[in-house]
């Protein structure tokens, strides 16, 4: 009996060696290593070898994994988040007027004239660069999410998602379709009377009809939802018709229930069934729940949040606390709506990357193939781009599986070091809003992160655990 | 000067991702200034409006609408049959990855083949990123890469005794495990012995000399130069010691190293008298039985004949004062030193030099695989007329050079002082170990099995010229 | 799997994946031969195959694990209770007209030895497999089998080439990896699911071997030093 150990060798270098065991008809599997992102290389190893990480990444993974988002209720902004007049929330790292870009600007400018501080939205601009009655807030600092722009001021009304085991909780705005909207930056009157008939008739609406589905102990389960849409063509960012049916589905009969005027519940439900995205708004709460979980694990390089102003790129990593890391945000790669092109695009904008910090959007394109032809790509890319997450994360979600890879879970948790490895940048699938205040959407396509923020982060977490071999050595 | 064409089609359906690629293939179109095909949704109408395009009033959802800007060089029939073709054959070649692209992290690797020893050979600074990978997912680990900081080496060593798992290395350069020779590896025939061993080239000896022999050796573990240093301290050592006790194969185990430290001497000493398996020690040292000597006594405790070490060639007189040694084997210079040493040769009578030592490998291959510089070398004290005979070695087995004697045999035919060279290997090593012994022998060397006996013939040869 | 005659004895080459015999050479070729049966010949000691060098890298270890008594069951295994039975199309009539059925094999002595080699189809006949796997038993226990020994090696010209390779490698306690494994799992949880694996190999090969295993394990019975 010879000594137990496999006989299969993974092989990762020099090619001589793994040739040297092919020679000797030992079955090799060779790793395609390449250099790692320059200069990480330290800091990879420091972090390799903190003796917390290991648990710390499986303790991170495990919580994400363990949350169920339910729709518990539909509440204005100021009730549910405390938000006062004059206070903006927007999508991505902290940001000061200065420097939004142009969307952002347009969604907070149509913002404030829908909160009534300006009658006209362009009276605004003044307001915002005073800076003195006005401030602007990550939604990520309030258990919230907003897609694009992302604004949320007190008035709007947003969905409360509930994990039932903790009680933690998150939140996002109602969807406003798509095109001409305040998400992409337009603010035209059109915009602002929709956006007051959601205010005035649509959020009450499903307040009602939510509240009557927890009454009866039957809240619509998102996590589920989730679930069963990757199954039906649906990756959850830049596909959610599946999604956004079953929530009607699951809704529709208490909508009606409410008592609500008939007019105003016919049109709210072909509102609702009219856009195919509305369900995104509820994908993204219940993704930030997950991640919000996975947070302040010490030692754990687990990515908790991917974010964009439009400016800035960021993201936010389990064992580092609350800090971003930032670098500049990319032109998505896509298609263009009308004769729109790449120099009337604005760079990437949204918390939608939530979706793909989660494992799903860009991460599980393998269930969306309509989704790689945003770039012109085929299937077997749709399916090599979901097997690609799978270098660069720690796990996979059981409950979000892939039919056509065998049923397996979608690649879950990024891995600061495993992206820093591989050059492996996460596939975030995006809208695209017009580089001018006020233009609206001009296309969709796909983007990734700059490369250089993970390095950043990756140089935290090796202080960080540098720190805590010092204070481990006796004196 | 353009023109415009709108027309609206009814019972034609494409999904908007298809409609967008449509458009920007007709938009790429000569003569065409702008285009858009698409469903007549409000959006898509709003946006032909601002290109300026009518669009007629009974357009609806259930209209595809093809809208096309020329202008004087554009043929409107062209361009339709262009946006009917697109609209047909819109499907993109089947093309990209439909097998799994390779895995190009250790970890990926192993979510694919679970068990699996790894083998690591990256650059040093990354090594230790790659051995975490296998430790993690329970696997055994050889690190064969150099230029690993000690305190890395302790901590996976440290992670990996935790779990019962094996490191061996970093700067591991030889190991047999299950049969399969990793790295610098002879062929071995499978047996009762059992070796660990902080050298790669010493275990190369050993497995060349017991070949010679007839004793077969079942497992040979590496464990990396520093693994019986005081930072150190023996943690995998313990490790492949256990493994080889628990094989109920292995009758005998060897280790070997360089002497360890005073603490770790008598750590393992006291760690192999725990065991049921006998463990031989085969130190280097001043004052301790080279290798050969060392297999001698093993194959004396397994109740096998000591066989005479096979010698071939013929020598010459020693033709200047000093001896110059050249080797690719970091023990086998060694072990040659506390020869010479032990001989009373005055230092300055002796060059012995590593060309495997980091100082002649950076930015080029080992010595085994590359013997160029040595060769250089080889020319220039050929011509020194100081030189009174020059020691070598040459190592086989998988990994090394395919035919190192073709290079090394004209290198040596004709030149002035002898030389006398240890061919390291066993007889089903890849290169022939009779075909390079025969081939060095017939340009003119003394070709020895054994390292110390070529030493020490070395030194005789240099004492007869005094 | 490819079989080879070489001075007088048979030489296999396996596929890669392919079990393991104790005459073969393991590669990791996924095919042996791009068309047909490739050609082979040996030049200067090393094998040509369909026009590949197969040059030895790796000496593999064939012989019988150690199976000490601690692991040999106190009562014969429940495979050889009873009387002859029937064991399937390895146990069918061969060239020679004689149905192994009749044959008894739980005693196996150089005068079954004789109604055994070369007994049953194909190239390793069903008589040939029970003796290897009874042979491979005695081997792994360390227990001496001299008159079956000669007794087989007078009959080895009565068997095809491949099946007395495989007689002269179980003689020299030389076995196949499967049979290796049953051995190995014997007294263990895996015995089953080891046993199963042998039995599945080839035609009715591995049902010879095990078959022959079991039939030494129950002979060897209180045999076996502790």
């Amino acid at each position: 009996m010879s000594t137990p150990t496999s006989e299969r060798v993974v092989s990762v270098g020099v090619d001589l060696l793994a040739q040297a065991l092919e020679n000797q008809a030992a079955p090799v599997s060779r790793v395609d290593w390449r250099p790692p992102l320059a200069g990480t290389e330290d800091d990879l190893a420091a972090v390799a070898l903190d003796p917390l990480r290991p648990g710390a990444n499986a303790r991170a993974l495990e919580r994400m994994l363990a949350v169920q988002a339910v729709l518990v209720d539909v509440l204005p902004a100021h009730e549910a988040l405390g938000l006062e007049a004059g206070r903006f929330l927007h999508a991505g790292p902290p940001i000061a007027w200065e420097r939004a870009s142009g969307p952002l600007r347009g969604a907070l400018m149509g913002a404030a004239a829908l909160e009534g501080l300006v009658d006209d939205p362009e009276d605004a601009v003044a307001l915002f660069e005073a800076g003195t009655s006005v401030s602007l807030e990550p939604c990520h600092h309030h258990r919230c999410v907003g897609p694009m722009a992302g604004v949320v001021t007190p008035s709007m009304w947003v969905f409360v998602l509930e994990d039932p085991a903790t009680g933690a909780r998150t939140h996002c705005t109602l969807n406003e379709g798509l095109g001409k909207v305040l998400r992409y930056g337009a603010y035209s009157p059109e915009v602002l009377t929709r956006l007051r008939w959601m205010n005035e008739v649509l959020g009450p609406l499903l307040q009602g009809a939510v509240r009557a589905t927890t009454d009866d102990g039957e809240p619509v389960d998102v996590t589920a939802i989730l679930g069963q849409m990757l199954q039906m063509g649906d990756e959850a960012h830049n596909r959610n018709r599946a999604g956004t049916l079953m929530f009607l589905r699951d809704l529709g009969p208490a909508l009606v229930a409410t008592g609500g005027d008939v007019a105003d519940v016919a049109e709210a439900l072909r509102f609702v069934g009219g856009n195919d995205h509305f369900f995104l708004n509820l994908a993204m709460p219940a993704c930030k729940l997950a991640l919000d979980a996975g947070r302040d694990v010490p030692g754990s390089t687990m990515v908790v949040a991917m974010s964009r102003n439009g400016t800035d790129f960021g993201i936010q990593v389990s064992g580092t606390g609350d800090e971003w890391f930032t670098g500049p945000a990319q032109i998505a790669d896509g298609l263009y709506l009308g004769d729109f092109g790449p120099d009337d695009a604005n760079p990437d904008i949204g918390d939608s990357a939530i979706t793909e910090t989660a494992g799903l959007g860009g991460f599980a394109m393998a269930t969306a193939p309509a989704i790689v032809r945003f770039v012109g790509g085929s299937v077997p890319d749709a399916l090599a781009t979901t097997r690609r997450m799978q270098e660069i994360t720690l796990g996979e979600n059981p409950r979000w599986s892939v039919p056509i890879l065998e049923f397996a879970g979608v690649p879950s948790g990024i891995d600061v070091s495993k992206v820093c490895r591989t050059g492996i940048l996460p596939q975030i699938n995006t809208g695209m809003a017009g580089r001018v205040a006020g233009i609206g959407q001009v296309g969709a396509g796909l983007v990734t992160p700059p490369d250089e923020i993970f390095p950043k982060a990756l140089t935290r977490l090796a202080q960080l655990t540098a720190g805590r071999a010092a204070s481990r050595r006796p004196a | 000067m353009t023109t415009d064409h709108v027309e609206l089609r009814t019972g034609v359906y494409a999904d908007s991702v298809t409609l967008l690629q449509v458009s920007r293939q007709v938009q790429q179109l000569p003569g065409v200034t702008a285009a858009q095909v698409a469903m007549a949704t409000p959006l898509n109408v709003e946006v032909l409006e601002r290109m300026r395009f009518a669009i007629p009033d009974e357009a609806t959802v259930n209209h595809l609408v093809v809208a096309i800007r020329l202008d004087d060089d554009g043929e409107l029939d062209a361009v339709r049959a262009e946006v009917d073709r697109a609209l047909t054959d819109r499907r993109p070649a089947a093309s990209g990855p439909t097998e799994d692209a390779p895995p190009r992290t250790t970890d990926a690797a192993l979510r694919r083949e679970p068990g699996s020893l790894v083998l690591v050979s990256v650059p040093g600074p990354s090594a230790a990123v790659e051995a975490m990978d296998a430790l993690e997912s329970g696997s055994d680990v050889m690190v064969f890469s150099d230029n690993v900081p000690v305190e890395q080496e302790v901590a996976l060593k440290r992670y990996a005794a935790d779990r019962d798992l094996l490191v061996m290395g970093p700067d591991c350069g030889t190991a047999v495990v299950g049969g399969i020779g990793l790295g610098f590896a002879n062929v071995v025939t499978p047996g009762p012995v059992g070796i660990v061993a902080a050298s790669g080239t010493g275990c190369q000896q050993v497995l060349a000399l017991l070949d010679h022999a007839g004793v077969g050796v079942g497992t040979a573990f590496g464990v990396g130069g520093r693994d019986l240093s005081a930072e150190v301290g023996g943690l995998a050592t313990r490790t492949a010691l256990a493994r080889l006790d628990r094989d109920p194969g292995v009758e005998l185990a060897m280790l070997i190293s360089k002497p360890p430290a005073d603490a770790v001497a008598d750590a393992l000493t006291a760690y192999t008298g725990s065991l049921g398996t006998p463990v031989h020690l085969a130190l280097l040292g001043a004052g301790r039985p080279d290798l050969t000597a060392a297999t001698e006594d093993l194959l004396r405790a397994l109740g096998r004949e000591v066989p005479t070490w096979p010698v071939r060639g013929e020598t010459r007189a020693a033709t200047g004062p000093r001896l110059q040694g050249l080797f690719v084997g970091g023990t086998m210079k060694q072990e040659a030193a506390v020869l010479v040493t032990a001989a009373g040769v005055a230092p300055g009578a002796a060059e012995l030099v590593d060309f495997g030592d980091d100082e002649y490998t950076t930015g080029r291959a080992h010595p085994m695989i590359d013997p160029s510089l040595r060769l250089e070398r080889l020319a220039e004290v050929a011509a020194d007329e100081t030189t009174g005979v020059v020691l070598m070695d040459v190592v086989l087995g998988h990994g090394a050079e395919e035919d190192p004697a073709a290079a090394l045999a004209p290198a040596i035919e004709g030149i002035g002082p002898p030389v006398v060279i240890t061919v390291v290997g066993t007889s089903h090593d890849p290169q022939g170990l009779d075909r390079q012994v025969d081939a060095l022998a017939a340009a003119g060397a003394e070709v020895h099995l054994s390292n110390a006996h070529a030493t020490r013939r070395a030194l005789a040869i240099l004492g007869g010229s005094r | 799997m490819v079989h080879l005659e070489v001075a007088g004895g048979a030489v296999g080459v396996a596929a890669a994946g392919a079990p393991g015999l104790p005459h073969s050479l393991r590669t990791n070729l996924v095919s042996l031969s791009s068309s047909g049966v490739p050609t082979a010949y040996l030049d200067s000691g090393i094998l040509h195959l369909g026009g590949r060098a197969l040059v030895v890298g790796r000496l593999v270890d064939v012989r019988a694990p150690r199976l000490d008594s601690a692991r040999i069951p106190t009562a014969s295994p429940a495979a050889v209770q009873g009387t002859p039975r029937s064991h399937g199309a390895g146990l069918v009539a061969g060239p020679g007209g004689v149905d192994i059925r009749h044959i008894d094999v739980r005693h196996i002595d150089p005068v079954a030895v004789a109604g055994l080699v070369g007994r049953g189809d194909g190239l390793t006949p069903f008589g040939d497999d029970v003796l290897c796997g009874w042979l491979a038993a005695h081997r792994a226990a360390c227990v001496a089998t001299q008159a079956v020994d000669d007794a087989v090696r007078r009959a080895l010209p009565r068997t095809t080439t491949l099946s007395a390779t495989l007689l002269e490698c179980a003689l020299a306690g030389e076995v196949a990896d499967l049979a290796a494994g049953y051995l190995r799992a014997l007294g263990t949880p895996s015995e089953r699911a080891a046993r199963a694996a042998l039995a599945a190999l080839g035609h009715s090969s591995g049902e010879g071997l095990a078959l022959g295993i079991d039939l030494g394990v129950a002979g060897l019975v209180g045999r076996v030093a502790a």
